[in-house]
């Protein structure tokens, strides 16, 4: 049902299915009537115990009772949060599996063509010349497609951005010429030198071992620059050529024969693994795993934790968890001056770096659980930032902990402010994120004709709210507002600068809401502000499978389809079981036959 | 100014002198050929406010200068209401999602995006289909290399998903355009300015000249890789496209393409006065004159023949601070300011709705600055650039207010060396409204007189006439 709903194509038919699955899942979970469970209901709800959810018929219970949800209240120092540990709420969610990843088949993915992002290049280039020698900022911006970097469908080179990647190594080289033997780690006057250092070039930027034959023309080419130019400039001219191949730019996979399937060679498993997990080419203990034909399903993982521990592992765990909560665009948001005057680019960068130094410090913790990510309220905060945060006292960068309502990244004031608009909080737009980015629960599209006029209050007074709940009386806007509006409305509580605030217009914020849009767990919770929206998001299985699905998009650079059902319940099993640890999801991923098998 | 020497070129810039010669040399040379067609696409965010009764003319017809007073919108654009014209009646193709990311997907292409499983606004996909710009450019560029097949730039993209694109080379793909003042100069006025022997502002050794010896490898592996690999169309695609921007640059680096026949007296065209580019964080309204300045030079100068300008994306946040109200600063954002019927925008609608007025005549004014600036650049012939191109302006939008993708203004520029008779106000007859019609007829314009139908096919319901 759930993937049914993605797949609807008219937004009624959308809208009718999340309604069709809701009451099937209340009529499973809640024994809404009172009886015994559905014959034909999908096994995986049968692992509910219907007591757990029972006495709900038409009610409303608060955040953290009874029922699927396993709310975890309240805030811990980073790495307090244990998991869903408690065997009984794992059953649980286990039991969920196969309803929210019906389909298993059997298919391995289409070989693809990807090219490398500008942070993948740049890590390679800085690999290269020398830490520090390119900043990936400064490239040009690749295109974005569902909120990740690295979607390989949209990522191309064109003469524009190639060009200047071209000037960028005319550059780099040029600068390191300067002193060849240093550059080259030998004599390049020497051919064995030379050959060594194509080598240790290629290792690195084309991200594998190439036969002579391969090397062979620039061999040659450097041989006749050397004829007639300084020898400096040869080795300029044999770098800038082996930069300014698609094997730097580009990871190929050959396509696979009609019906059948092939398992990526190792070195294009070290290639691929190193690529998902750290944005840098392999290490040399990786290729040296795969040059030895060692690289199967255990000694994947093996490399996968070992790289994930390492400071390029944790910030692209930091980097899939910035994504995921929709800032990979963050760069762009911009503030109405007049009415926040505090709001510069400085602020702006500020806010950033002190969401992305949060997701980083939790990828970094032994369990990098998704708990700590939604409910740790650890913070590093500059004085500009502590001032949003209601601490306007603060001399010097501290660390220090949040205030209750302030859990987890759904909180920080970046992700706030990017999820408003320059002048004010739209309530349906955190609310539609919510539920599409943070639960994957794809919200209803706009009608093509749908009228967008809020009401005439005829001079009263309003909250935001009150003016969308005057909105949604018309019945044709209810259908979906009552779905997305309410975590809006429980984020209210913050502003279009991400700032608590209690009143809005004079008026006071009322934050209190129902909760009605999981389509595999309980509805009808009611909760009071961000602090307890969190909490009742927190075990759901909505936001597992929704870390799993990101996660798949993230490590794999495409959209999940079908034939990746079979991996995704096996993540997600394997997800709730490791506590929700975010290290051993990728672990688990890239170890997946479904990671280097290819099939046509 | 006295022609430049090559052996003066060389003496001066070194490599880069030398391979930039021939490419500029023939651009300004041969003032006897008939001029080339030059083709602008320009997007500019959040449609237009009202403009029914705030942009549209009375009635349909030439824009006589009575016309043109009749309100502020068109009075900006005045000094060059002989270049342009108005149509008005055409409709998207529309489908349920964000009416911006869908009318962003179909404003150049004629065909829509397809909406992720996210359903997020800023995630649908590219266009199932290419958009103008690029159909052109491909043709223009088979028929004779320029140094770039096109020029895709942007000022405030706003994000780098749909929302921040409006090139589309082919279905699901797009172009990632040139954002900064210091891509701009490097991509296009360094080179002209060397060849006029004119100091460079930045590296000295960034352009085209620094790629001549490393990139026939380059060439080679990949063209073995396209051939000798079996891939999907669509992954194959990818190794293409960076196999034609290896070709491009290469073209461009050795001098043998470029050379669009232009000039004036003797085929000798002015160097151009701009010197140096603004920062990259410089305010809108300078990086757009800069912009704008930018695919003038390169158009007169042969550098390409089609450019793009996205100038902010749909939904786009941006704020005005150098345009006035009651004298205050804009500061409002774009989007939020359309939206001036929620209460929460804190606006009255009157106010709203006047500074949304300065913005839309600001837009305008721009695309008058362009025009006039090519109906400076003297072509063979006796004509100008303006003359010989199609500029075409489009929003994803009819009214940001409203959200509404029918009745959607259009604001050609240029007369496409005859295939366009400018100075008037059109409208779309009921059975013609796709607006799929405007752009075979752009096409057409273009000599494309082959494209009979432009994206989804059931959306060619009719013509549009612009001679």
């Amino acid at each position: 049902m759930g993937l049914g709903i993605w797949f609807a194509p008219t937004h009624a038919m959308r809208v009718a299915l999340l309604r069709v699955s809701w009451v099937a899942v209340c009529w499973s979970l809640m024994n809404c009537d009172g009886s015994m469970p559905m014959p034909g209901q999908p096994p995986a709800m049968q692992g509910v115990e219907p007591g757990a959810t029972g006495g709900q018929a038409g009610g409303m219970e608060q955040a953290g009772g009874s029922g699927p949800s396993l709310g975890v209240g309240g805030s811990q120092a980073m790495g307090g949060h244990t998991g869903a540990g408690d065997d009984q709420k794992q059953r649980e969610l286990l039991a969920l599996a196969e309803t929210i990843y019906p389909v298993a088949t059997d298919k391995a993915i289409e070989p693809r063509v990807y090219r490398l992002t500008a942070l993948e290049l740049a890590n390679t280039l800085n690999a290269l010349f020398g830490a520090g020698s390119v900043d990936s900022a400064t490239l040009p911006k690749d295109s974005i497609a569902q909120g990740f970097s690295n979607f390989a469908g949209v990522l191309r080179l064109d003469a524009g951005p190639l060009q200047r990647y071209l000037d960028l190594v005319q550059q780099l080289t040029t600068r390191a010429v300067q002193m060849p033997s240093q550059f080259a780690g030998c004599n390049p006057a020497e051919d064995t030198c030379i050959q060594a250092f194509a080598r240790r070039v290629a290792r690195l930027a084309w991200r594998y071992e190439p036969s002579a034959a391969e090397l062979a023309p620039y061999f040659q080419k450097f041989n006749q620059a050397k004829g007639s130019r300084p020898l400096a400039e040869a080795l300029a001219i044999l770098t800038r050529s082996m930069l300014a191949s698609h094997r730097f730019f580009f990871r190929v996979e050959e396509r696979v024969a009609a019906g059948s399937k092939r398992v990526l060679s190792q070195l294009d498993q070290a290639e691929a693994l190193a690529l998902t997990l750290t944005s840098q080419p392999p290490d040399a203990t990786l290729l040296a795993d795969a040059a030895a034909g060692r690289l199967d399903s255990t000694k994947r993982r093996e490399h996968a934790l070992r790289l994930l521990e390492t400071p390029a592992g944790q910030a692209k765990l930091s980097q899939f968890a910035l994504e995921w909560f929709g800032l990979a665009d963050y760069e762009f948001m911009t503030k109405d001056q007049a009415k926040f005057p505090e709001f510069n680019d400085a602020l702006r960068k500020e806010m950033y770096d002190e969401v992305r130094q949060f997701a980083t410090s939790v990828m970094r913790t032994p369990s990098t659980s998704l708990k700590e990510l939604m409910l740790n309220r650890q913070a590093t905060l500059t004085p500009a930032v502590a001032k949003l945060y209601g601490l306007p006292n603060l001399a010097a960068p501290q660390s220090l902990e949040l205030s209750t309502d302030r859990r987890g990244i759904l909180s920080r004031a970046a992700l706030l402010a990017y999820q408003a608009t320059e002048s004010e909080t739209v309530p349906t737009r955190r609310g539609t994120f919510i539920l599409g980015n943070v639960l994957c629960i794809p919200p209803p599209q706009l009608p093509r004709d749908a009228n967008i006029s809020l009401p005439n209050t005829g001079g009263r007074v309003l909250t935001k709210r009150d003016l969308f709940e005057l909105h949604v009386q018309d019945a044709a806007c209810k259908s979906c507002h009552e779905l997305f509006d309410p975590p809006g409305f429980a984020f209210e509580k913050f502003d279009a600068l991400g700032r608590q605030v209690s009143t809005e217009r004079g008026l006071p914020i009322n934050a209190r809401v129902m909760f009605m849009f999981y389509p595999y767990s309980t509805n009808g919770h009611v909760v009071d502000g961000p602090g307890e929206a969190i909490d009742d998001m927190i075990d759901r299985p909505e936001l597992y499978q929704c870390a799993v699905r990101q996660a798949y998009r993230f490590g794999m650079g495409r959209e999940e389809s079908d034939a990746a059902n079979s991996l995704l319940r096996d993540l997600y099993r394997s997800f709730i079981r490791s506590n929700g640890s975010i290290k051993e999801l990728f672990a688990n991923l890239v170890a997946s036959e479904f990671f280097v098998e290819r099939s046509n | 100014m006295n022609p430049i020497s090559r052996r003066d070129l060389v003496a001066r810039f070194g490599l880069a002198g030398m391979v930039c010669w021939p490419i500029l040399k023939a651009s300004r040379a041969n003032a006897q050929a008939m001029p080339s067609r030059k083709f602008v696409q320009i997007f500019k965010g959040m449609g237009f406010l009202e403009p029914q009764t705030r942009f549209y003319p009375g009635a349909t017809g030439p824009l006589t200068a009575q016309v043109m007073n009749s309100n502020p919108l068109l009075k900006a654009l005045a000094p060059v209401a002989n270049d342009i014209t108005i149509v008005g009646g055409l409709d998207y193709l529309r489908e349920s999602g964000n009416p911006h990311g869908m009318g962003q997907s179909v404003v150049f292409t004629g065909a829509l995006a397809s909406i992720p499983p996210s359903g997020r606004a800023v995630d649908y996909t590219p266009p199932k289909g290419p958009s103008l710009d690029q159909v052109i450019a491909n043709r223009f560029y088979a028929q004779k290399p320029t140094i770039r097949k096109s020029l895709v730039l942007a000022i405030n993209p706003n994000n780098n998903g749909l929302l921040g694109r409006i090139s589309f080379p082919s279905a699901g793909q797009a172009i990632t355009p040139l954002t900064k003042p210091s891509e701009m100069y490097d991509a296009v006025v360094r080179d002209i300015l060397a060849s006029c022997g004119r100091p460079t502002m930045g590296r000295p050794d960034a352009g085209v000249a620094q790629n001549v010896s490393v990139l026939d490898l380059s060439l080679q592996e990949v063209n073995s890789a396209i051939s000798g690999l079996s891939m999907g169309a669509e992954e194959k695609a990818k190794l293409e496209a960076f196999r034609d921007a290896i070709r491009e640059i290469e073209v461009a680096s050795s001098g043998i393409g470029g050379s669009d026949p232009r000039g004036v007296d003797g085929g000798v065209a002015p160097c151009p006065t701009m010197v140096t580019a603004p920062g990259d964080v410089a305010a809108f309204d300078v990086r757009t004159k800069f912009a704008l300045d930018v695919m003038a030079l390169a158009l007169y100068w042969g550098v390409t023949r089609v450019t793009s300008l996205l100038w902010a994306g749909g939904q786009n946040s941006q704020t005005f601070p150098f345009l006035s109200h009651n004298g205050r600063p804009i500061t409002d954002g774009h989007h939020a300011l359309t939206h001036f019927f929620d209460p929460e925008v804190g606006l009255a609608p009157a106010t709203a709705k006047e500074k949304l007025v300065l913005i839309d005549t600001w837009y305008m004014s721009q695309v008058a600055y362009f025009v006039q600036k090519c109906k400076m650049y003297t072509e063979a012939q006796g004509t100008t650039l303006s003359d010989n191109m199609a500029m075409v302006v489009g929003s994803e939008v009819r009214d940001g207010s409203t959200h509404s993708h029918t009745d959607v203004p259009f604001l050609i520029a240029g007369k496409a060396g005859g295939g366009i008779r400018s100075g008037r106000y059109l409208r779309a007859g009921s059975g013609s409204n796709s607006h799929n019609n405007l752009l075979v007829a752009l096409a057409q314009a273009m000599g494309l007189s082959d494209v009979t139908q432009f994206g989804v096919a059931s959306r060619n319901n009719g013509s549009v006439s612009l001679l």
